[in-house]
């Protein structure tokens, strides 16, 4: 009788599928059970490196969803700083379970945090996306008509989409001690101030990510039974760790955590998992994929990821142009009327 | 005068994607419940680059002049978008919705278009000379006595600004 790796395929064999293969043809996906069209409505959402994941679906056709896009009058310049179409909605880096499962009950009103605002100096800052909108909001009027819109932007997107991707990010979080709200940086560091009586430190397990995540799949479905989601774990470390101890070592915990999850939660129907984390740390590119920080992800690396993402997850192989970018047309079209109304009076005066 | 008109460039007509937004120092002002909220250094950014083009020609003349030299104002927005409505030379606006703004967004772009101009004059040394305030009402906006068009004011509105020079020269 013969034993169980015996007949093996060579993709579970290390010195086939690894040791073997140039760095650049490593690919440990295999297969997924299913393929995005690119008519599938796909929203993103997850930790920094959910950004790559979305700038990739945009410049190759996919319908990235995009629920809370810039207004034409928008300066372009302005677009990316005012963190519009970086995801499909403003909601900037989801870095834990927590907080992308309060996201949707606080969109569906579900869940109201008693901190509310943070004010200094007469600007005003979301607490749960502090840096969405540079220097913050102008008035505490704007500040809550924007957050209403960027919830019914919230809505529209877990409702809309057909696939959903997901970059679980970290462990540790700050939440408040009144309520639990998680903040996705720690009070004090992006806005806001910290205070030891308000804020605490947590660091999630294994246990907790996969009850957030199983909740907020639960309350997804409430509104969107078909979507699919695919999970990946960010391959970016930790920048700082709040734990008493080397920040390589609650990397480690961190990204161990979230890849278990990741493994316990994609048994489940309609969620899948994408070793985008593997590709990039994967001891066959030696270090290559990390730049001088060893914590930013070079873009060969993200191409990597990609390549495999398209490859597997999508059924298109060709890459269409980005379209360009085109100043609001009712902008000028508006212009020339005005210039050629004012012009016109000009004929009729005495 | 130099100018005056870009805020009518972007709110005289209803935007295709009809937006409004908040003025900081008049943050209670109405805010027109169907519009996508669009944020105030957006807007303010987004009009000052259409206004960039008569301020520049406004140093021109301020680097070639000798005297002293005033801006006056652009005329506060009328109120009545009916009577606007009316008068809007819509064969203009190819392809538009037939909608006049709603008074509240033309009054907020006319308020932060004064405050790039006014802004721009101090840089410049130039006087800005505000709207007369006979014309105005007691919301802001031009009486009717002084309604010549859409975007223009009448004679008797004139008449009030010579005044004004007659006073400050």
């Amino acid at each position: 009788m013969k034993h169980p790796y015996a007949d093996a395929p060579p993709y579970r064999r290390w010195s086939r599928a690894v040791a073997a293969v140039p760095p650049g043809d490593v690919d440990p996906v295999v297969s997924l059970p299913f393929r995005i069209s690119t008519s599938d409505r796909i929203v993103t959402a997850g930790s920094c490196f959910a950004q790559h994941i979305a700038r990739h679906l945009q410049q190759n056709g996919f319908a990235f969803l995009v629920t809370e896009p810039a207004h034409p009058l928008v300066p372009a310049d302005m677009v990316e700083a005012m963190n519009y179409g970086i995801y499909s909605a403003r909601y900037g880096n989801i870095y834990t379970a927590r907080q992308l499962l309060q996201l949707l009950r606080r969109a569906y009103g579900r869940f109201t945090p008693r901190d509310d605002v943070w004010e200094k100096d007469g600007r005003y800052f979301d607490p749960f996306r502090p840096s969405i909108q540079s220097g913050g909001f102008s008035s505490l009027r704007e500040y809550r008509l924007d957050r209403e819109q960027h919830f019914a932007a919230v809505r529209r997107a877990f409702e809309e989409m057909d696939v959903f991707v997901f970059t679980l990010g970290l462990t540790e979080c700050w939440v408040s001690r009144d309520d639990g709200a998680a903040y996705p940086v720690c009070p004090g560091t992006v806005a806001g101030e910290f205070d030891e009586a308000h804020h605490a430190f947590v660091n999630f397990s294994v246990e907790d990510v996969v009850a957030d995540m199983t909740v907020f799949f639960a309350e997804l479905k409430e509104v969107n039974p078909q979507v699919k989601t695919v999970l990946t774990v960010s391959p970016v470390p930790l920048a700082a760790t709040a734990e008493d101890r080397h920040v390589l070592v609650s990397t480690t915990y961190s990204k161990s955590v979230l890849r278990v999850a990741a493994d316990m939660l994609a048994r489940q129907p309609n969620i899948f998992y994408f070793p985008s984390y593997e590709i990039v740390t994967g001891a066959f590119s030696r270090g290559d994929y990390f730049a001088d920080d060893l914590r930013s992800i070079r873009e060969d690396g993200v191409e990597h990821v990609m390549r495999l993402f398209f490859r597997h997850a999508t059924d298109r192989t060709d890459k269409p142009v980005a379209a360009e970018a085109v100043a609001d047309p009712f902008l000028n079209d508006m212009r020339k009327v005005v210039d050629a109304i004012c012009d016109e009076e000009k004929l009729d005066q005495d | 005068m130099i100018g005056g008109v870009a805020h009518n460039m972007m709110g005289l007509a209803v935007h295709p994607r009809r937006f409004d937004f908040v003025l900081p120092d008049a943050p209670d002002l109405p805010f027109d419940e169907r519009a996508e909220l669009v944020p105030y250094e957006a807007v303010r950014a987004s009009l000052l680059a259409i206004t960039q083009h008569y301020l520049d020609l406004m140093a021109i003349v301020g680097a070639t002049g000798r005297g002293r030299i005033f801006h006056i104002e652009a005329p506060p927005p009328y109120a009545d978008e009916a009577r606007m409505l009316m008068d809007v030379p819509w064969n203009y606006f190819t392809g538009m919705q037939r909608e006049v703004s709603p008074r509240y967004l033309r009054y907020k772009l006319w308020r932060l278009h004064s405050d790039i101009v006014r802004q721009a004059c101090a840089r410049m040394g130039i006087t800005f000379i505000e709207r007369p305030i006979e014309a105005v009402d007691v919301d802001g906006f031009l009486r009717d006595d002084y309604y010549l068009d859409t975007m223009h004011v009448n004679e008797g509105y004139g008449a009030l600004v010579l005044r004004q020079m007659q006073e400050v020269g």
